[in-house]
């Protein structure tokens, strides 16, 4: 896991994780995203047994969006998804999550369409806009909530 | 039989085959047909229903001597497949009723030696001034070649439709693995012009490095591919295979990663099986490589090549490590194309090894079966056929 906090003021997003397990892309994201100046905090996760480390851990600082690769070896994130919601260690109702994948397969977007935490279906590879669409995403759940 | 005290006349000819014979005017048009065209006739005496002339043809089919017969309908209907007796007199009877119902069908018959014969049985009734049917005359072709032809046809269907569903997850799964690499050295390609843009020339060499990277998986996993697809509805025809002498080739394919790895291979005596030296080439390759590969870091692979005689007439060949070893809970999906269970930074993999490994097995006759060794890594277990020995001649 690799953090690095910005130094803008207000940031759209103020902590973002990526869990990919494709280190090269992990790295190329953290370059575009920093890029946008979007994102406040980015968490760098190459499994999503890591990032359940993460969230179930009670002194873990609260992310706001999860970017999520659906297939990784070990748990994927369609069982990230299983275990974050059964899990009571995971504070997850005011996450957004993004499955970001490469994946073409129409099942995968119904799968994840079952899911309330899945707000968002990105194709690979992740562009500055899809980071604009996610922080307006944010913006009407902060606003749905006020 | 009733009012005839006997059915034959003194020429030992059945009486509705003389009037038979009688009826059809030109003999030898007739001869021609029953000969040239038809595979039996048979003629039925309505008015006396226990009696119904069968031709010698129509016994012949089903490998049965005429002379033995009593011409009693009871002898074809002891032979006929129940299912299709009852087809049979559902028609006659409506056809009785109505002269254009049909009496139409490809009904199965038992031949003498146990197999089944097709026969397509027509008959139109002949009736008296009433209309009421009094004779039956009727013919029989055999379509056995047909039926077998068609039953061919369809189990080739399913194959063809198996081989095809397994296509198309395969091109799925493929253009789903390949897309991957190619998405990364995209968004490397964006970064580069990032970089060029503010004259950053050692970041440009840091990712053209990590392209090169990436690119060198996308040809290595391209090269799996390929060795995969070759095993896709191949029939190789199976030979005598010296696994001692494949396995030391193997070995020799091997020799720089075993020398890098320090690896102790030892090998059998494995003596010979039946099957296809290619594939059996390939899957012993990709199995010893994974040895070596998924080794703890610092440990040297240590990996055993044995056989033993297993039951039904097959070898159960081992190959045995001391490497990182597979959890029970994923014993199963390795096999399967594109799964792997390490990140690359841990393992590099294409994650078609083994589901080539599963295929050639498979091509084989067996499954691979997976357990932890006594050191607490994998044994892959299969078995191969026997080669088949001619017996000694005296």
């Amino acid at each position: 896991m690799s953090a690095q906090t910005q130094t803008n003021s207000v940031p759209m997003i103020p902590r973002l994780a990526i869990i990919d397990d494709a280190e090269f892309d992990q790295m190329l994201y953290k370059r575009l995203i920093d890029r946008t100046g979007l994102v406040g905090e980015t968490l760098a996760f190459l499994s999503a047994e890591e990032a359940l480390d993460y969230f179930e851990s009670p002194d873990s600082a609260p992310v706001d969006v999860i970017l999520l690769d659906i297939n990784m070896p070990g748990l994927s994130g369609f069982d990230f998804l299983e275990r974050a919601s059964t899990s009571t260690g995971c504070q997850f109702t005011d996450v957004i999550v993004v499955m970001l994948t490469t994946s073409l397969d129409p099942s995968d977007v119904e799968r994840a369409k079952k899911y309330d935490l899945v707000r968002d279906y990105i194709n690979k590879p992740l562009e500055t806009q899809h980071l604009q669409q996610i922080s307006e995403l944010l913006i009407g759940l902060h606003s749905e909530q006020a | 039989m009733g009012a005839l005290a006997t059915p034959f006349s003194g020429d030992g000819r059945h009486y509705l085959e003389q009037e038979l014979d009688e009826l059809v005017q030109q003999k030898k048009i007739w001869q021609f047909l029953r000969g040239g065209s038809l595979d039996g006739v048979w003629y039925w005496d309505l008015e006396e229903p226990d009696n119904e002339w069968m031709s010698p043809e129509f016994w012949a089919l089903l490998g049965i001597d005429h002379r033995s017969r009593r011409h009693d309908p009871s002898e074809w209907q002891d032979l006929i497949h129940p299912d299709d007796l009852q087809t049979a007199t559902e028609n006659f009877v409506a056809h009785c009723d109505d002269p254009k119902h049909p009496y139409d069908q490809i009904v199965r018959y038992r031949h003498a030696d146990g197999s089944t014969v097709w026969v397509r049985c027509r008959g139109l009734a002949i009736r008296s001034r009433d209309g009421t049917p009094i004779r039956m005359l009727g013919t029989h072709n055999d379509v056995t070649a047909l039926k077998l032809a068609e039953e061919r046809a369809l189990h080739d269907r399913g194959v063809a439709a198996h081989a095809n569903e397994e296509l198309q997850a395969f091109a799925y799964s493929t253009s789903h693995d390949l897309k991957s690499p190619a998405n990364t050295i995209r968004m490397l390609l964006q970064e580069m012009r990032h970089a060029l843009n503010s004259g950053d020339f050692e970041d440009i060499e840091f990712l053209l490095g990590k392209a090169e990277t990436t690119n060198e998986a996308m040809r290595t996993l391209v090269d799996k591919l390929l060795e995969y697809t070759r095993m896709i509805g191949t029939e190789s025809q199976h030979e005598a295979v010296d696994l001692d002498a494949l396995l030391a080739e193997v070995v020799q394919n091997l020799e720089a990663d075993i020398t890098a790895s320090g690896a102790q291979v030892s090998i059998g005596p494995l003596g010979s099986v039946s099957g296809v030296a290619w594939q059996l080439g390939q899957m012993f390759q990709n199995l010893i490589a994974n040895a070596i590969k998924f080794q703890s870091a610092g440990g040297s692979p240590s990996i055993q090549i044995a056989a033993t005689q297993a039951p039904a007439g097959r070898v159960k060949v081992e190959v045995t490590d001391n490497g990182i070893g597979v959890a029970p809970e994923d014993r199963k999906r390795i096999f399967e194309l594109f799964s792997k269970l390490h990140r690359p930074s841990a393992y590099q993999g294409s994650g078609v090894g083994l589901a080539l490994c599963n295929r050639v097995a498979r091509a084989h006759g067996s499954t691979i079966d997976v357990r932890a060794s006594e050191s607490g890594g994998t044994v892959f277990s299969l078995s191969l056929p026997r080669v088949q020995t001619k017996p000694k001649e005296q």
